[in-house]
């Protein structure tokens, strides 16, 4: 019984090296370790921020099928539309290069350790020069001919019933189609 | 595509259904939220079931106002109602005019500087009769043909034709394997082998990956025309003409009923898209 204290003592510092991490953890939150995520510069987000946080990866992998095989393409609802509202020019001028943390999306991939690669394509910034360039070039009359309202509506009511049945849509590439 | 006014009422009302669903599956959880209420006494239910309640009430609500007006602004996409085709007249395009080529590159973002591994969505060519000294200076580009080789050999899905006729690189699943380069009889692709940095937000390209004229398919979905027949027809001779080969009324069909227009390498009957008048 005269090693009590010691057998407590033995105790308590097992307990404080295996909770090590939490204390740390908790500790370097005051000091910034944790994600500084850049603010947004829209007023919400285009789904719920913690439906995004889970699912974005779900949802740019529908946009990304939507917009480039079946041309459905959306304005806020597309990673140039992401780009838009969550980058934007730092203090000296410029836009945060894409490996670093002040990027918005690497804000969480660094810390979590996640590795993507769609801006080895796709581009990091705003796309503001764009959306001035094509308010100024002319519009087309022929692409609004032969879209009847028909093949909208059931384009349209086949995506839902099918996300209504709590389903993802299946693509319809080889690719997808084997997994 | 971007729609009338008209057609944003009929495609908005079914596609907003999709935000209350992803909402409803991911955040309500009814399923966990039944679970969480068996464990807990009668008295106190109805504290759980009144804060469920306005949950359902109040979550849902806000979120509608908030994404309604997004769910509503839905595009249409590409149908096979229409067939995207180029009309180009030769007699129009001069050897020393290549505005065409220009604008597609600054649209596009990329750059030829004559090294043979540089992309070529759209380049000039001379086409000449040597038995008759004929000779013609043209814009070949991606023919977007009907029966497309490269979309017959591409054996990841990565080359395909949208249903508007317009044939593309998918390349999210483009392994860079080339098969499409050698199968093109119009050298229309390319393929990119160094590592790239300020793409234009509007078309994405990257190392590894096989390139082509798109036909400017951002514009099209945005009820634009190409970016090279706009420059041809305002700097240009205003030689091409863009609309869709499936409208009789269409001006490109109208002018093609008129006049013989030839396809190229017409032999090898691959029903491109791309016609040239005066060949």
């Amino acid at each position: 019984m005269r090693d009590r204290p010691v057998i407590l003592g033995a105790l308590a510092l097992l307990l404080v090296i295996l909770s090590a991490p939490f204390w740390r953890g908790a500790l370097a939150q005051t000091h910034g370790a944790s994600p500084v995520i850049p603010a947004a510069k829209g007023a919400h987000c285009v789904r719920p921020v913690a439906w995004m946080r889970k699912n974005h990866m779900k949802l740019l992998m529908r946009l990304r099928y939507e917009a480039v095989h079946e041309g459905i393409r959306h304005k806020e609802e597309s990673l140039p539309g992401c780009m838009n509202c969550h980058v934007s020019r730092l203090a000296d001028g410029k836009y945060p290069s894409v490996t670093s943390r002040k990027f918005f999306c690497n804000a969480c991939h660094d810390y979590v350790g996640v590795r993507i690669d769609c801006f080895s394509c796709h581009s990091n910034r705003p796309d503001v020069p764009y959306q001035a360039a094509e308010a100024m070039s002319r519009t087309l009359p022929v692409a609004r001919e032969g879209r009847a309202a028909t093949v909208v509506t059931a384009r349209a009511a086949r995506a839902s019933s099918a996300l209504s049945q709590g389903q993802e849509r299946r693509w319809s590439s080889p690719l997808w189609r084997s997994q | 595509m971007r729609k009338s006014p008209g057609e944003n009422s009929t495609a908005g009302k079914p596609r907003r259904g999709r935000g209350e669903v992803g909402e409803g599956r991911n955040l309500g959880q009814p399923a966990e939220r039944g679970r969480a209420e068996a464990g807990i006494d009668e008295g106190r239910r109805w504290l759980v079931g009144a804060a469920a309640v306005s949950a359902l009430v109040l979550a849902p609500g806000v979120s509608l106002i908030a994404y309604a007006e997004a769910a509503g602004r839905r595009a249409a996409g590409a149908s096979s109602k229409t067939r995207w085709g180029l009309l180009i007249d030769t007699t129009k395009c001069k050897a020393s005019c290549s505005v065409c080529v220009a604008a597609c590159s600054s649209y596009n973002g990329w750059k030829n500087e004559g090294r043979p591994t540089d992309p070529q969505w759209i380049r000039k060519v001379q086409v000449s009769d040597p038995k008759t000294g004929f000779s013609r200076s043209v814009p070949v580009m991606c023919q977007h043909c009907g029966n497309a080789p490269c979309v017959e050999v591409c054996p990841t899905g990565a080359s395909f034709k949208r249903a508007d006729g317009i044939v593309l690189v998918d390349r999210h699943i483009c392994i860079g394997c080339r098969f499409c380069m050698m199968a093109c009889p119009y050298k229309a692709r390319s393929f990119i082998s160094e590592n790239l940095t300020n793409q234009k937000p509007w078309a994405p390209r990257g190392k590894g990956t096989v390139e082509g004229c798109t036909l400017c398919v951002p514009r099209i979905d945005a009820g634009k025309i190409p970016a090279c027949v706009e420059a041809c027809s305002r700097e240009g001779g205003g030689a091409m003409t863009f609309g869709n080969l499936k409208d009789p009324q269409s001006a490109i069909r109208r002018a093609l009923a008129e006049y013989p227009a030839a396809q190229l390498r017409a032999d090898l009957m691959l029903d491109p898209g791309v016609r040239y008048r005066g060949l």
